[in-house]
């Protein structure tokens, strides 16, 4: 048994569930790109004069990244919480690579499904506004690539707590929002909210799209840095929630 | 042995869920788990599939303590809770070949092993149907392909008659046999279902406030108590003779006689030993409103052992 044999069985599962909830999967990218187009014109309709305009196309970037955010951060969340719901939490515990490494794998498989969806909202987003960023998606993954493991870490925290209290959605709501912030702060040259987790990708990515910087190795390396460190505490504390919510016999148990 | 558990201790602050459980099942053995409601069965269950961390004890697979041994996970299968085991939007295929696919077993291997499994099952004419759309007994026989296909040598079922109907169960009942007994898998059964036990079952261990009351054959529970009962109704005129009778035939005998209104209850075992009575109630011309002869019921051995451990307490 490896990881990768685990990462073909979860990417097959998410296939046929997203093809199972097709409708899910579309209204919501109808959903995003409308609720952006009212934000775009919205927020333009403020706006008098053309040398304000870079800032729709931060406002374009930045719905973007944060939709790219919420997926990472709940990527774990979300599917675990379901499972504890739906009883099936219990069965996923037998794999013998650990319920941390199907984790992994699911979340792997989420985020890369989410870099497609991310492309495709990003062509409808500039479609719809007429504004074409140059963005050079190979680098734009690699930042995101880079910058996702910190939100999962977070999202393992919140799966954690999920296992013992089982009814996590206040706090699961106001981290979401939370995301809107982290896309938001400049954290790159480095400053205190660079010890925040994804706002240094977020501010990398920002800054080669919309300032046209070139990309860094040094500032790639802080964005994976940040990332470890927070998806390292995100699987101590969920382990330690595991371990209690072994103590307790809760797992399951809704 | 494949599974020996040593004196296993869980609780819960003042509460004692498990109170020193040891039991062990060799290769191939069909055990049930019985005890009453809270009685430590499920939570002896989820030890040995690690989903809680105990106290106090150990839990060896192959001679191999299970802490720590995550491996070892990929050798037992276990239906435990039921139809919530499943992902209710996959088809009857897709769920085994996910839950095979976590541990560990390649679709090339498993695939002829779900197919086989579903034709045994009757599952195979619900071709892609989701669960959701599936009977209560045909989710509960998808929740048991998903905890068959990877092979384990230990199968455990929890409460695994829960919601179905006789002929769904006698099914149940025939295919569990059936792929033990190519398989030579050794299964653990929880039930409340006692004449499924009586069935399915070699061997019973008795459970009850977490410590283990009775690890036997099921012959060997039976025999703990009586083998026959004989409940006889006579009118309430002659109750106190045939009382009286009673307690002069049996004395001495492995019986229990008990006077419940003009209904006398006799337990023995020797199959013969009524032929006194009988003999003696014709020869007197004693009126017998009715008259039954039961053998002991595995559901009845329970019971009296639970009562009569409770009494003891």
């Amino acid at each position: 048994m490896n990881f990768a044999h685990l990462l073909k069985t979860e990417a097959r599962l998410h296939l046929i569930t997203t093809w199972e909830y097709w409708f899910e999967t579309v209204t919501t990218m109808i959903m995003v790109s409308l609720v952006f187009l009212a934000l775009f014109y919205g927020i333009q309709s403020f706006y008098d004069k053309p040398g304000e305009q870079p800032s729709l196309d931060g406002l374009l970037f930045g719905y973007i990244i944060w939709f790219f955010s919420i997926a990472a951060f709940t990527s774990s969340s979300q599917s675990m919480i379901l499972a504890n719901q739906t009883g099936i939490i219990s069965q996923l515990f037998l794999c013998p690579l650990g319920l941390v490494k199907l984790i992994l794998a699911r979340v792997v498989v989420i985020v890369l499904w989410n870099l497609l969806l991310v492309t495709g909202l990003a062509y409808i987003a500039m479609a719809l506004t007429g504004k074409w960023l140059n963005i050079n998606f190979a680098v734009f993954y690699l930042i995101l690539l880079a910058a996702a493991p910190s939100l999962i870490g977070v999202g393992m925290m919140v799966t954690g707590l999920a296992l013992v209290f089982k009814r996590v959605q206040t706090v699961s709501g106001v981290l979401l929002m939370s995301c809107m912030a982290l896309v938001a702060v400049d954290a790159y040259p480095l400053n205190w909210f660079s010890l925040l987790p994804f706002t240094l990708g977020a501010s990398v990515a920002r800054d080669n799209i919309i300032g046209g910087v070139p990309l860094e190795i040094g500032a790639l390396a802080l964005v994976a840095l940040n990332s470890m460190v927070y998806l390292g505490l995100g699987i101590v504390v969920y382990k330690a929630f595991e371990k209690r919510a072994k103590r307790l016999n809760l797992i399951g148990h809704y | 042995m494949l599974l020996e558990i040593k004196s296993l201790t869980k609780t819960y602050g003042k509460f004692t869920a498990l109170d020193g459980v040891t039991l062990s099942i060799a290769a191939g053995e069909r055990v049930a788990l019985l005890g009453a409601n809270g009685s430590g069965k499920t939570t002896t269950v989820r030890s040995i599939c690690r989903l809680l961390e105990w106290e106090g004890g150990d839990i060896y697979f192959e001679g191999q303590p299970i802490r720590g041994r995550k491996q070892y996970l990929a050798e037992i299968g276990a239906v435990l809770e039921g139809s919530r085991d499943l992902n209710w939007r996959l088809s009857a295929k897709q769920n085994a070949l996910y839950f095979s696919g976590i541990r560990g077993v390649s679709d090339r291997k498993a695939l002829p092993i779900i197919d086989s499994l579903m034709d045994r099952l009757g599952l195979s004419q619900y071709g892609s149907r989701i669960v959701a759309r599936l009977s209560t007994g045909n989710r509960q026989k998808t929740a048991l392909l998903c905890a068959l296909v990877h092979q384990p040598k230990l199968l455990m079922l929890d409460e695994p008659t829960l919601g179905l109907d006789l002929q769904t169960m006698d099914e149940l009942e025939r295919v569990l046999l059936e792929i033990q007994h190519e398989g030579n898998q050794a299964m653990l059964i929880t039930s409340h279902d006692l004449g499924f036990i009586d069935k399915v079952c070699t061997r019973v261990v008795l459970i009850d406030k977490g410590r283990v009351l009775f690890d036997g054959g099921i012959k060997d529970l039976r025999e703990t108590l009586f083998q026959y009962e004989l409940v006889l109704t006579v009118e309430e005129a002659s109750v106190a003779a045939v009382a009286s009778k009673i307690a002069c035939l049996f004395d001495g005998e492995a019986t229990r006689a008990e006077l419940n209104g003009a209904k006398l209850v006799v337990q023995y075992n020797a199959p013969d030993a009524v032929m006194g009575l009988l003999a003696w109630l014709e020869a007197s011309a004693m009126h017998v409103l009715d008259m039954t002869i039961m053998p002991l019921s595995l559901e009845k051995a329970y019971k009296k052992l639970l009562a009569s451990e409770g009494l003891r307490a």
